[in-house]
């Protein structure tokens, strides 16, 4: 069974001047997933939900919302794309009211009710200017504006950037309302996955301008396996499976890998890795690195 | 979407609609002023019969451009408002760029091509109403002084015809084009009003340039045939065929009251040097200026365009 793609892109790049964005990325969101797209600053992360949402187009290869191109089909794919952008961007003069009159007026699918009632939920009202928000509640704004556009792909740059601790809390819990019923897919991105952990169904790390690893986090959790044993080298398990990172003391060895089938090695000692501690490595991983400068740190 | 552009550009448009109230209140009340001294003075007989001119009507003349000369000498600052309202058009569109509400706008259903095309249309929509409102003043005002020194003069020529109309375009599309490049509101607020005054001072000192103006030599003390409404660029004294310099023969044809002694100038061989454009050229000349400004805004637009669907989108 195929399951609907909300996002492919197959050999996408982007290319600002000489220095890639993003390069080389292939990969498949499958519709009704919560995604979570993980990279440190300027991995390109960014580049890739502008390229979702048709705001720049690709250097190098193809990207397809539902199957249609958000730059030459972007009448297709605007209406059924919700974006919350990093600094969530709103029109500060503005009042709720007129932010409201904004999205009914600019689709053709706003939902009026469902947007009173979040604005109501949060307890703000229609006469409030969104300059005088604070950058919590503007970013509740902006994923109300998102929300009632009914959207069926919802693309969250950093939302929770600028937000306190408590306020992520709440703005990743009114998000997971949000979407619980509508089987919305939503995309969000972060440079740390302590918040997403809880919510997301999928992980897609960048590193580098290129997708370091894409899969469900429970595929992730099954494959990766962490090997601890006496110091060694670590070219004979290489061979069977693919070494993340490696770690090599005095008195031992540990090994963080994507098994290819199951690890069996009576050298190591198998355990299992945590989602963070595998993004961790994932990370922290050089692809400039050649196979002359071993992954390996004393 | 056109409901989008009002609210959003509410304030730059009340400062347009605030600033073409106040022209608008000024040029029609000193203008109704000028009208009304125009019409009991009894000029409007002497700009219509050309014979009784230099006799009756100079005087006439002299104490009305004396008693207005103070709105007269308004003209460079009222060059001030159409540059003024371009920037004021074009500022909301540079903001939205600035302030990264574009980001907002072309996530909705509306595509970003749409967007800058509605946008635009709008745009030029009120650089027209804009622009042909001040003509509509600047003429209405202008009449009585017009009557007798004609349209093709600068004090005239810039609130006349359809240069107001490209000057109002080409200071919003000098906005719009540094905006879209530098995201900067400050930067295009001000290099587009630096651009307007600077194109705007070039153009019009080389206007006597656009179409070659006309010479001709009259015998003092009376102007050539049609100098009437004329723009006279330069007037001077020449004596043809000899080497001698006019002014100091010209010396000694000065009376003991301080005027010319006109038969002495012509026993001299002393003719007046005229270097004008003709009231007939008003419109050539309208259309080369104002076709000058309309291709540069056209290049200006279509950087704005290009930077913001290729480098911003």
């Amino acid at each position: 069974m195929t399951v609907r793609s909300a996002l492919s892109c197959e050999g996408l790049g982007k290319r600002y001047g000489s220095t890639w964005a993003l390069r080389d990325c292939t990969l498949r969101i499958p519709a009704g997933s919560v995604t979570a797209l993980v990279g440190p600053n300027g991995a390109g992360k960014t580049t890739l939900l502008q390229l979702a949402v048709g705001m720049s187009a690709p250097t190098a290869g193809e990207i397809e919302i539902f199957g249609w191109s958000p730059q030459r089909e972007p009448q297709m794919v605007l209406p059924r794309i919700g974006f919350v952008a990093q600094d969530h961007p709103l029109y500060r003069g503005f009042t709720l009211a007129d932010m409201l009159s904004f999205g009914r007026r600019l689709n053709a699918r706003w939902d009026e009710k469902l947007a009173r009632r979040r604005l109501d939920s949060l307890g703000l009202q229609l006469s409030q200017r969104v300059g005088k928000l604070s950058g919590g509640q503007q970013a509740q704004v902006a994923l109300t504006l998102a929300l009632a556009k009914r959207p069926e792909l919802l693309l969250l740059d950093e939302p929770a950037a600028a937000l306190d601790p408590l306020a992520r809390r709440e703005f990743l819990q009114a998000l997971m309302e949000g979407v619980a019923e509508e089987g919305v897919t939503v995309v969000l991105s972060s440079h740390i996955l302590a918040d997403l952990e809880r919510v997301c169904d999928h992980l897609v790390i960048l590193s580098r301008a290129r997708v370091a690893l894409a899969d469900s986090t429970e595929e992730i959790a099954r494959s990766h396996r962490l090997l601890t044993g006496a110091t060694r080298g670590v070219d004979e398990i290489a061979q069977l499976h693919s070494v993340v990172h490696a770690n090599t003391t005095d008195r031992q060895t540990t090994v963080l890998v994507r098994a290819n089938g199951h690890v069996y090695d009576s050298h190591w000692q198998v355990s299992n890795v945590d989602l963070e501690q595998i993004v961790l490595a994932y990370l922290a991983l050089d692809p400039v690195r050649t196979p002359e400068q071993p992954v390996m740190s004393a | 979407m056109t409901w989008l552009l009002w609210r959003q550009g509410r304030s730059e448009n009340l400062l347009v609609a605030a600033m073409l109230g106040a022209v608008a209140a000024f040029m029609l009340l000193t203008g109704a002023n000028m009208h009304s001294a125009f019409g009991s003075s009894g000029l409007s007989q002497c700009t219509s019969d050309a014979a009784k001119l230099p006799t009756i009507c100079s005087l006439q003349v002299n104490i009305f451009v004396q008693r207005f000369d103070g709105l007269n000498q308004l003209g460079p600052w009222l060059s001030l408002v159409p540059g003024l309202i371009g920037v004021l058009l074009a500022t909301p569109l540079v903001l939205e760029l600035d302030q990264g509400t574009y980001r907002l706008a072309w996530t909705q259903s509306i595509t970003p091509r749409r967007w800058l095309t509605i946008r635009l249309a709008l745009l030029l929509l009120a650089v027209a109403v804009c622009g042909l409102t001040v003509i509509a003043l600047g003429t209405y005002w202008r009449q009585p002084l017009d009557s007798f020194s004609g349209r093709v003069g600068p004090s005239a020529f810039d609130l006349e015809g359809i240069v107001p109309i490209a000057y109002i375009l080409f200071a919003a599309a000098a906005v719009l084009a540094i905006g879209a490049v530098s995201r900067r509101t400050g930067l295009a607020v001000a290099g587009g009003f630096g651009a307007y005054l600077l194109v705007r001072l070039v153009l019009r000192s080389a206007r006597d340039k656009l179409i070659t103006p006309l010479h001709t030599l009259s015998r003092p003390p009376s102007g050539p045939q049609g100098i009437r409404h004329s723009w006279i660029i330069s007037q001077s004294y020449t004596m043809p065929g000899s080497r001698g310099n006019a002014y100091n023969v010209l010396r000694s044809c000065i009376t003991s009251d301080g005027s010319l002694d006109s038969r002495c100038m012509s026993h001299h061989n002393i003719f007046s040097s005229w270097t004008y454009e003709p009231p007939s050229r008003f419109w050539p000349l309208q259309s080369i200026e104002a076709g000058i400004f309309l291709v540069l805004s056209a290049i200006l637009i279509a950087v704005a365009v290009w930077w913001i669907r290729h480098r911003i989108a």
